[in-house]
């Protein structure tokens, strides 16, 4: 067992218990600046590690919570797609934490934000992480509620608590609507278990595991058609695409900037991969092995409407924001489209392009907000007409603005490009010509969007000196150079290995279904074994 | 081919033939034809004096402009990052020829038509920055305009060559393939090929007034207004930068222009033999000149008015070329 | 020369490879073309051109970028801020329930069609 595996939430969760108690007696609030930047890179590290083991073992991981094996217990099953987002997530993390450092510097507040933002980091590494349906519910919760709370952070402010509230509000029905998904399952199923339940959507498997269809009662395929419309609806929330997306534009805005990158770039993410998970892995619903093979086209209809129809909105709806936060927050709706409409394709291609997309987004997003967040700190505004050019003052501000706009709009040699060919790759390969003029139309109409923050933020009057006092710290630097290279770094040659692997995982999920298999099997041998048989 | 060699290919592609050089002087040359062929038609003599028949008044004006005369420009502008900017474009179009089947060291791959499209990006793009950059009002005023016709050209244009593409080179959707061996229906599969002129066709009327407005030609040419906006976009640029501008706005108009023209009459293929050439750059003379008159002929639009022009028929005739041309 | 070039890959490199290249090929050809200019370039700079008024009044107002995208769409954006992005809670509901209805809907569709529950 891969201890790896269950440490890293353990620890974030304990780290962010401590936090607060410890603030009872510490005082200072660069330790706690400190002690973020140290949890996140030893997360970063271990999450590293179980990626490395993930990659080198080409299979996926199980991790057997407390020993017991699945279906009887909850387990974490990581395989390459896991793996590569939970890594990913973690490493930009630590940026966001440096960021933060230069943010938030000695404001009283910092050691609740770092606790809610260590439980965040948890909650999706989590979500990532699991194998098991209910599981996927707590972990949901766990973000949900640490994401409530940040985007609450700044109390006193009207439209940060209205933001929080809707977003929790809305946040609270999805997820009782997941929680009426999971129960379905286990009581279609008999367990919760995501490699079991995948065994038995594929006849196949069952064939040769048939200890697995015991507790099967009633007919899974209408069970099966109310769990995935169900949580589809939740995962459509949590990744903020039409038609439910409205939280998306009043809740990114109204959160500090750190955590507007997190939720744009990272916390999105984790519908996106929900989503992955249960078509293809787990109900194998573009399998024509599987049961449900039948409702595949439906599945290519809805969600490919759902992200085109996000993508041209969202698009449309950037050009005429006032607010530049609110701006960049359409502009993650847009993106998500793009990923779904990857997705609903069916092929391993349009997931590999999907996946792509999710990383070269991530990445871009989180440091446009991060730095138009230094423009509007010291601005000290959000309006997107009164922007000072801090883009000329500080050349690595100036240039991760436009380099981070120019990767979002798909510019080679940058990230986006690749993630965008990707994208036209797959709907040409799939004869899908309406989602090609889809993605050529939302990126000429995002370009005006982008102009939109690229010219008060670069190409303006500078800030007087002293107001840019704070533009000349390290932390700025250490925060932004790296993500910066992180985006030039996304071009095939780097991931295109780890991406095959992560696509393959998902849509091909036979090394998932075994896995689990052989994990419950190991443990009756272990058991057998031990009682003397 | 090993990375070395290709690299060597690229280099020379881009550097001189049909890279920088070649499209420098076909882009001057058009600028020349234009200018005689609108004065003609405006009952003026045009250029006359530098070379026989003025054939070199805008080589000269090049040499004036980037060598001669000294870059003014207002306080804030960056001015020599947006003179870097304009090379860049220059560059890029330059380095996007390496997939025109007219020299023998071209050479394509599959998809490279989205390679293309995503190259010469970067000449909007200049533009734009140039626009935005000089940080006055008046190419302020330019930069708005043309970014806000970018919003629907850009698609357009694309569209419209992925259409045209695809018809002519079906199975690896290459620029060099449907240019040098593009896949002509025969007549004996009428349907077919009627689907192919259809594409075309559509294709090309939508692709002709999407590239007037991204050349900034009437009845497009809002963003360097040259009364209502002081110039737009080029207000603040002198010297150098103008130069660098022109010479961008020129090579990009030739490029475009080629490719449209060669990818819209398919028949004598792009190959690297004289003879080709010579019949590409014929074709490239006729349809600029179709697009000059027809353009010269109108007066300059608004640009709410161009915006519900560009939405109205460019955009969904390039979509319903794209349609089409999957259709075969 | 055409008919030996295999069009997935050149050698060894495919699409992706290649823009890399061309990439960094036009960042080279850029600097050729930027670098015998920059040492000759003189930059004077003046006031920036306003048609005489003053420069100490001089503004960009951005948020005019969108003005005539805002003028041609204009019904969309009022349909949409009045009938979807309204802000208040229960209109979103409105949009939001009828999705999953859609889908549940759509997918009983799927099983009744395919001959029984």
């Amino acid at each position: 067992m891969l201890h790896s595996v269950g440490v890293t939430p353990a620890l974030l969760v304990a780290t962010a218990f401590a936090l607060p108690l410890a603030y009872l007696r510490i005082k200072t609030v660069k330790v706690f600046h400190g002690v973020a930047l140290a949890t996140t890179t030893v997360a970063f590290a271990l999450s590293l590690h179980t990626h490395l083991y993930v990659v080198n073992q080409s299979s996926p991981v199980v991790y057997r919570m407390g020993g017991w094996p699945p279906p009887l217990g909850i387990v974490y099953e990581v395989d390459s797609f896991s793996s590569l987002l939970a890594t990913y997530t973690a490493l930009i993390l630590v940026f966001v934490v440096a960021y933060s450092y230069w943010y938030l510097r000695d404001d009283p507040g910092t050691p609740y934000y770092y606790s809610l933002l260590l439980g965040l980091e948890a909650g999706l590494i989590g979500i990532y992480y699991t194998g098991d349906v209910f599981n996927l519910f707590v972990m949901l919760e766990v973000l949900g509620i640490t994401c409530y709370g940040l985007v609450a952070y700044y109390r006193s402010s009207r439209e940060a608590v209205e933001a929080s509230f809707k977003y929790a509000f809305f946040g609270a029905i999805a997820g009782l609507i997941y929680f009426v998904a999971a129960v379905l399952a286990y009581s279609s199923f008999g367990n919760l278990a995501m490699g079991f339940i995948a065994t038995t959507s594929r006849p196949l498997f069952r064939y040769f595991y048939q200890f697995t269809d015991v507790f099967v009662w009633g007919n899974i395929t209408s069970a099966v058609v109310a769990i995935l419309a169900l949580s589809l609806w939740t995962f459509t929330f949590k990744a903020g695409v039409f038609p439910n997306h409205f939280w998306l534009p009043d809740a990114h805005p109204a959160a500090p900037t750190p955590i507007s990158a997190v939720l744009s770039g990272l916390v999105v993410n984790a519908g996106a991969y929900a989503s992955m998970r249960f078509l293809y892995t787990i109900f194998g619903v573009y399998d024509p092995l599987s049961t449900f093979y039948e409702l595949s086209p439906y599945f290519k209809i809805v969600l490919s409407a759902v992200g085109a129809i996000s993508a041209i909105f969202a698009s449309v709806m950037m050009i005429i924001q006032r607010d530049v936060k609110r701006l960049i927050a359409y502009s993650t709706i847009m993106h998500l489209g793009l990923v779904f409409t990857g997705f609903s394709l069916g092929t391993v291609l349009g997931v590999r392009a999907s996946i792509y997309h999710v990383l070269a987004h991530a990445a871009g997003k989180a440091l446009l907000f991060m730095s138009v967040g230094v423009a509007i700190e010291i601005s000290r505004t959000r309006s997107v007409s009164d922007l000072k050019a801090v883009g000329r003052l500080n050349p690595i501000v100036g240039a991760s603005i436009v380099m981070s706009s120019f990767s979002l709009v798909g510019l080679p040699p940058l990230g986006g490009f690749f993630s965008k060919f990707a994208l036209y790759q797959a709907f040409i390969e799939a004869g899908r010509f309406d989602l090609v003029a889809v993605l050529f139309v939302s990126s000429g109409l995002a370009l005006l969007g982008y102009f939109k923050v690229i010219q008060p933020t670069v190409f303006s009057v500078p800030p007087s000196n002293a107001e840019a006092s704070k533009l000349k710290e390290l932390s700025l630097w250490v925060s932004l150079l790296p993500l910066l290279l992180i985006l030039v770094a996304l071009n095939p040659l780097v991931v295109g290995g780890l991406l095959d692997k992560a696509s393959e995982s998902v849509v091909y999920a036979d090394k998932y279904i075994s896995e689990a298999i052989r994990s419950f099997l190991e443990y009756v041998r272990g058991y057998q074994l031990s009682a003397g048989g | 081919m090993d990375l070395i060699e290709v690299f060597g290919r690229v280099l020379f592609t881009a550097l001189v033939y049909p890279g920088l050089l070649f499209l420098t002087v076909l882009g001057l040359l058009s600028q020349w034809y234009r200018r005689k062929l609108v004065a003609r038609l405006q009952n003026r003599v045009g250029p006359k004096y530098v070379g026989p028949i003025g054939i070199l008044q805008p080589f000269a004006d090049l040499y004036k402009l980037l060598f001669v005369k000294e870059l003014v420009t207002g306080s804030y502008s960056p001015a020599k990052l947006l003179v870097y900017v304009l090379t860049l474009g220059i560059a890029a179009l330059s380095t996007s020829t390496i997939f025109l089947p007219l020299s023998p060291f071209s050479f394509g791959v599959s998809y490279d038509i989205l390679l293309f499209i995503y190259l010469t990006l970067y000449a909007s793009i200049a533009f734009a920055i140039v626009g935005f950059g000089s940080v006055s009002p008046y190419p302020s005023f330019g930069g708005v305009r043309y970014t806000t016709m970018m919003l629907v050209f850009e698609p357009a244009v694309a569209l419209s060559l992925l259409a045209m593409v695809r018809i002519l080179s079906p199975y690896s959707l290459s620029l060099y393939e449907a240019l040098g061996k593009p896949r002509i229906l025969e007549l004996n599969q009428p349907l077919g090929s009627l689907v192919q002129v259809l594409v075309l066709a559509v294709a090309g009327i939508s692709f002709s007034i999407a590239v007037l407005s991204k050349a900034m030609m009437k009845p497009f040419d809002i963003p360097e207004a040259e009364t209502e906006v002081a110039g737009g976009y080029l207000a603040e640029l002198s010297g150098p930068a103008l130069g660098m501008a022109i010479l961008l706005h020129e090579v990009e108009l030739a490029l475009y222009v080629l490719v449209f023209s060669n990818l819209l009459i398919p028949v004598p293929p792009m190959l690297p033999d004289a003879l080709n050439v010579v019949a590409s750059l014929v074709k490239y003379v006729v349809v600029l000149t179709l697009i000059v008159v027809v353009a010269y002929s109108m007066g300059r639009i608004r640009l709410d008015q161009a915006l519900r022009t560009l939405f109205k028929m460019p955009l969904p005739l390039s979509i319903l070329s794209l349609a089409l041309s999957f259709l075969v | 020369m055409l008919e030996g070039i295999s069009y997935r890959r050149v050698g060894k490199l495919d699409a992706l490879t290649l823009i890399g290249l061309l990439t960094a090929v036009s960042l080279l050809v850029s600097l050729v073309i930027w670098l015998p200019l920059a040492t000759k370039i003189r930059v004077r700079k003046t006031e920036v051109y306003l048609s005489g008024e003053p420069q100490a009044h001089f503004s960009i107002g951005i948020a005019e970028i969108s003005w005539a995208v805002r003028s041609v769409l204009e019904r969309l954006y009022t349909t949409i801020i009045n009938y979807v992005q309204t802000g208040v809670f229960n209109d979103w509901f409105s949009l939001s329930l009828p999705y999953l209805l859609l889908l549940l809907v759509l997918l009983t569709v799927a099983i009744v069609s395919r001959g029984g529950v």
